[in-house]
């Protein structure tokens, strides 16, 4: 569907993907806040997220502190309003490096058949037997605490899904006559893997992309709290949680605003996801 | 079948000795000397060196590997740097706690979430549906560790119906293992309860549609008998190949869940283990969690070609 792609087949997919209701656009509303908070956070607020007022603890929302601030004065929009930049950034770096890891390595699995297949899909499998959120944690513990080492770790737990599905298209595609015949007018393995083959993955990396920047913020958010990730004082969502925690029973706000944030961006990629999939191909539904 | 069988456990003897190269690599790829790390730099280099001969870390690697797989037939884990004890020890008084948290969330997540699958693919388009696919949408998205936190602030602190936090052994005061057990159960099974609610939906409601679901309902059979003995059956297939993929969910879930409710589990300390720089808990813990999964997938895909003489015979 995407290779022929016009003007009529776009206005289907925005009928389809607006079509599924509410939810889709409060979904689309959230992303669109996320980022913006993410981008513009410098703007949004006067303070910094590392600004202490030692006067102002614990503060009651107000007009100078619209959420409040924290244990050490901190103002806490701010901190929200930062903790979706690392969130953003994220996100962003670990989905795009594991889908170029992951698309080439399904590629050649795919494609050429025999040993290199066989390793490929078995370091997988046995990626995929250690829980993403403990295999990031150990490989964070050997790539170093910082937001890209983080990045890194948590994209080498989603290269999985990009490589099975890039991998079981190849395998069903790779018979078809046109890549035969592609095949036998001489052009390059190279170009036949990526002008013939990669092309029609398109469609569900898409969605792919788009669950795993959720996936990733959620991963993210989860070693933040368990203080193997992003390490404190630096605003991530997960970190402010786990700080919080420890005010629960006088100032929940501090644990459960960002958490809810964690949550709300989560499952508005997941949503934006589903409606994705079903606009742009409604035969994947199910299998992704 | 008995081929499939001995394939499949081949298979899943090659993934685990993957899983123990990667981890065995990792203590070897760190900078740094991991004694002297776990150690700290006020041991005397001749402690540092008489560790280093105990856990065989002198000799050369392969060997070193040999030598840990070895100990690992014999039930020995190494040292813990951080506990001062064998991993065994911890294991066994550690991993108790965790199993009995683990699969009681497992049984929850398949029965309610089977069940809410199947209410959800029969009311399509009611009420009931839209509920439980947005209980189930939300709850795929929920970071576990704060559904925990609000669990704790509403039901510990503000209704005072279950304590705040830890664990009490089954077989020590069962009530007060329930009592404690609920709010950890409920979030370790949020997740895979939400995706084993949709995958039940959206296979049930293909099922339904089928041509032979129709025969059966011409023939007038009643309702009762088309759903269960004849959709049911088909439509659970794909939903156990998500229970298998959903333990190693659970599993990662634990961290966050001990660490939440402050339960000395297996999750906890592995947790602790990545900070303290504790490389032989890590290493041991890590295979052993996968020894769990893939043991659960070997059963899940046995059971697949049992339930599914069509997987047999294709795969056989």
């Amino acid at each position: 569907m995407m290779q022929n792609f016009n003007a009529e087949s776009f206005k289907q997919f925005l009928r389809v993907f607006f079509g599924r209701g509410i939810l889709v656009q409060i979904s689309l509303v959230i992303i669109l806040i996320f980022v913006f908070s993410a981008l513009l956070a410098p703007i949004l607020t006067p303070y910094t997220p590392l600004e202490q007022d030692l006067t102002q603890m614990f503060a009651n929302p107000s007009a100078a502190h619209l959420l409040g601030t924290d244990n050490i004065g901190r103002d806490f929009f701010t901190r929200l309003l930062y903790g979706a930049q690392i969130s953003l950034v994220v996100s962003l770096l670990s989905s795009v490096w594991a889908g170029v890891v992951g698309i080439i390595l399904g590629l050649i699995a795919g494609y050429f058949e025999g040993l290199a297949s066989s390793i490929i899909m078995r370091v997988i499998d046995a990626q995929l037997s250690i829980p993403s959120l403990i295999f990031s944690m150990v490989l964070g513990m050997v790539i170093g605490q910082s937001i890209p080492g983080m990045a890194i770790a948590i994209g080498i737990g989603a290269i999985p899904s990009y490589t099975r599905m890039v991998y079981g298209m190849v395998l069903s595609l790779k018979h078809n006559d046109y890549i035969t015949a592609a095949a036998l007018v001489g052009q390059s393995e190279t170009k036949i893997l990526l002008k013939h083959l990669l092309p029609n993955c398109f469609a569900p990396l898409i969605v792919i992309f788009t669950m795993s920047l959720g996936t990733a913020i959620m991963v993210e958010a989860g070693l933040a709290y368990l203080g193997v990730g992003i390490a404190a004082p630096t605003p991530a969502w997960g970190v402010m949680v786990s700080e919080g925690y420890k005010y629960l029973t006088q100032h929940p706000r501090l644990a459960i605003l960002p958490g809810l944030c964690v949550m709300l961006v989560v499952v508005a990629f997941n949503i934006v996801g589903d409606g994705l999939r079903d606009a742009l191909d409604p035969r994947l539904r199910g299998k992704l | 079948m008995i081929n499939f069988i001995i394939k499949r456990i081949l298979v899943s003897f090659v993934v685990v000795f993957l899983v123990s190269l990667f981890v065995f690599s990792i203590m070897h790829i760190l900078p740094g000397d991991p004694v002297r790390l776990a150690m700290g730099f006020e041991a005397t280099e001749q402690d540092v060196q008489r560790v280093r001969e105990q856990l065989n870390l002198n000799k050369p690697l392969v060997e070193q590997y040999v030598l840990w797989i070895g100990g690992l037939f014999r039930g020995e884990f190494g040292i813990s740097i951080a506990y001062h004890r064998t991993v065994a020890a911890l294991l066994q008084e550690r991993l108790p706690r965790t199993i009995n948290l683990g699969i009681p969330a497992m049984i929850f997540a398949i029965i309610v979430g089977v069940g809410f699958g199947i209410i959800s693919a029969l009311w399509r388009g009611k009420w009931i549906d839209q509920v439980i696919t947005l209980i189930s949408t939300l709850g795929a998205g929920t970071p576990q560790f704060w559904l925990g936190i609000v669990g704790i602030y509403i039901f510990a602190i503000g209704l005072n119906w279950f304590p705040m936090q830890g664990y009490t052994a089954p077989n020590q005061d069962f009530a007060l293992y329930l009592k404690k057990a609920v709010m950890p159960v409920f979030c370790m099974a949020i997740v895979m309860f939400a995706s084993l609610a949709r995958q039940t939906r959206s296979s049930m409601l293909e099922v339904i549609n089928q041509d032979y679901i129709r025969t059966a309902r011409a023939y007038g059979i009643s309702e009762f008998s088309v759903i269960f003995r004849h959709a049911l059956k088909n439509a659970l297939i794909p939903v156990i190949t998500i229970i298998g993929l959903q333990v190693r969910v659970v599993i990662g879930g634990s961290l966050l869940v001990e660490q939440v409710f402050n339960i000395p589990g297996i999750g906890t300390m592995l947790t602790s283990a990545v900070s303290n720089r504790d490389y032989f808990v890590v290493q041991s813990c890590v295979l052993i969690i996968s020894l769990f999964t893939v043991a659960a997938n070997l059963i899940v895909d046995v059971l697949y070609g049992v339930f599914d003489p069509r997987i047999r015979l294709a795969r056989g």
